[in-house]
């Protein structure tokens, strides 16, 4: 009998998959296995396609007479000193020079996008565009809940009266948008867990797995209920 | 000695192991996946319809950006809206540009591309409508850089030069303003995106996200984002609008009972907290 690459590619993915899921029981062995094998296995394919995409530019530039190119091994290297206490501070050089580029590309954009362009954005849209409601209503809501919720973070004076009932708009407002991450957040976590279960049933040897995990699973509630009712 | 007051059915819902949900989840879950109910999906989303309306309005030729940031643990939501709208451009004749954002999602395109035409780089196509770049580094700072300039990734994700790709052929400026939409898949952020591109060069931005993502994408929509999936709803959305039902459209019976259940737990806890705050009173 012979068995193919796929199978025990799917029988491995379906057994770390129960292995995780076996969380929910209780915390066990094969959990922390699974979780260590995850990580393992993620940190090792990360750095291989690194490896290879960074050897590709270098190639490829260095070829072409761009010698300097060559300067990027060492100073990527310097990255290894971070496991020394000695030499810990060559490991700061090429982190200050992977952080100086990111904040450089980002901070010049940055205020514009999240800043400038949203409140041009809020004004806009809410005079401009329907979403739920007719047009009118949809407008209005925007603005009040905009207001009243940047009012809420208004500290120099005490909400007292009419004040107080603006807050209290605003947290409310606050409130349904946290509601609303929640509810997403929860859709998001039902479908990850829908492709798994889609993933073990219709993917052969999922099954199995299945029915196995099941036993075992079962096997282990009757200890637990034996050990406890001693 | 005194003796202990019995629970009430609240007390004891209240104090309720909490594996019984799991378990209960599990076969709300498995049932519809198991014997599919057909629950139907409702009317689609603005969020869907802005994207695909964007998209079919295109002429064909034009450039379309994916950038595949999905971990597989977004798999579920990501890829299926990503098959679902590639498939879209396929049919409208655009040219597809892949690149993954980060190492875990380079098999989803070629995932995506095997999906739909059936072969990747020894598709007779691959080159000249679709092209895989593989993976670029260093997220915000890869895009802007291949934004700036299109031929600075040398080669594409199966070694070939992109600079003798007809795909890079007779571009207007071999910048982000060839491009049409840059479509992002990932459950991370949209905010470097927007920042890179649709400021910079006016391209406008879509999403076929996870919907843990969406929260953060709405302040953005409909003005920079044109539209986006919003986790595996607008992924069966967009699966049954360019007639391609697959696994987003598969699990959304799933997706209702498991929503069900929640919504009922939740109600049944708020009850019994009440209640019993009531009672103590």
């Amino acid at each position: 009998m012979s068995v193919d690459l796929t199978t025990i590619v799917n029988l491995t993915a379906a057994g770390i998959t129960l292995m995780l899921l076996s969380y929910l029981y209780k915390e066990n062995r094969f959990f922390r296995i699974a979780e260590h094998a995850y990580m393992g296995a993620a940190a090792a394919y990360t750095t291989l396609i690194s490896i290879d995409t960074a050897w590709t530019y270098l190639y490829d530039y260095v070829s072409k007479g761009h010698w300097w190119w060559w300067l990027t091994i060492p100073i990527g290297l310097l990255y290894i000193f971070f496991f020394t206490r000695k030499y810990f501070y060559l490991y700061r050089y090429p982190t200050a020079i992977v952080m100086g580029i990111g904040m450089g590309t980002i901070v010049s954009r940055y205020i514009k996008t999240q800043f400038l362009e949203q409140i041009r954005a809020t004004i806009y849209e809410s005079t401009t565009t329907q979403y739920l409601l007719p047009k009118p209503l949809d407008g209005i809501l925007i603005s009040i809940g905009v207001l009243t919720a940047l009012f809420y973070f208004y500290f120099t004076m005490e909400f007292k009266g009419p004040l107080n009932t603006i807050a209290k708009i605003g947290r409310y407002t606050l409130i349904a948008g946290f509601g609303g991450s929640f509810g997403l957040t929860v859709m998001a976590r039902i479908s990850l867990f829908i492709g798994r279960v889609r993933f073990l049933y219709f993917t052969h040897p999922g099954p199995y797995i299945c029915v196995v995990a099941a036993i075992m699973l079962i096997a282990s509630i009757t200890l637990d209920y034996m050990k406890k009712s001693k | 000695m005194e003796s202990k007051k019995p629970m009430t059915i609240w007390e004891k819902l209240e104090n309720m192991d909490v594996r019984y949900i799991y378990l209960l989840m599990w076969v709300a879950i498995s049932l519809p996946i198991l014997r599919p109910i057909g629950i139907p999906l409702g009317r689609y989303s603005i969020e869907t319809l802005g994207l695909y309306n964007f998209i079919d309005k295109l002429p064909p030729g034009s450039i379309v950006v994916f950038i595949d940031d999905q971990s597989p643990a977004a798999a579920a939501e990501c890829h299926p809206a990503e098959i679902a709208i590639f498939q879209h451009c396929v049919n409208k004749g655009l040219k597809v540009l892949f690149y993954a954002s980060r190492a875990e999602a380079v098999p989803f395109i070629e995932s995506t591309l095997q999906k739909v035409l059936g072969a990747s780089k020894d598709h007779p196509d691959y080159g000249k409508k679709y092209v895989n770049l593989g993976f670029i580094p260093q997220y915000e700072v890869g895009l802007a850089a291949l934004a700036a300039n299109m031929f600075y990734t040398v080669k594409d994700a199966y070694g070939n030069d992109i600079k003798t790709l007809p795909f890079f052929q007779n571009l207007p400026t071999g910048t982000a303003k060839d491009w049409a939409i840059v479509i992002y898949y990932g459950a991370s952020s949209v905010d470097w995106v927007v920042r890179q591109i649709t400021d910079v060069y006016g391209t406008k931005t879509g999403g076929g996200v996870a919907a843990v993502l969406s929260s953060r994408i709405y302040p953005y929509f409909p003005d920079k984002v044109v539209g986006f999936t919003n986790g595996l709803k607008g992924a069966a959305e967009y699966e049954i609008l360019v007639k391609r039902p697959g696994d987003a459209a598969a699990g959304m019976d799933a997706q209702s009972l498991g929503h069900l259940v929640i919504v009922i737990f939740i109600i049944l806890g708020n009850l019994g907290y009440f209640i019993s705050k009531r009672r103590r009173m």
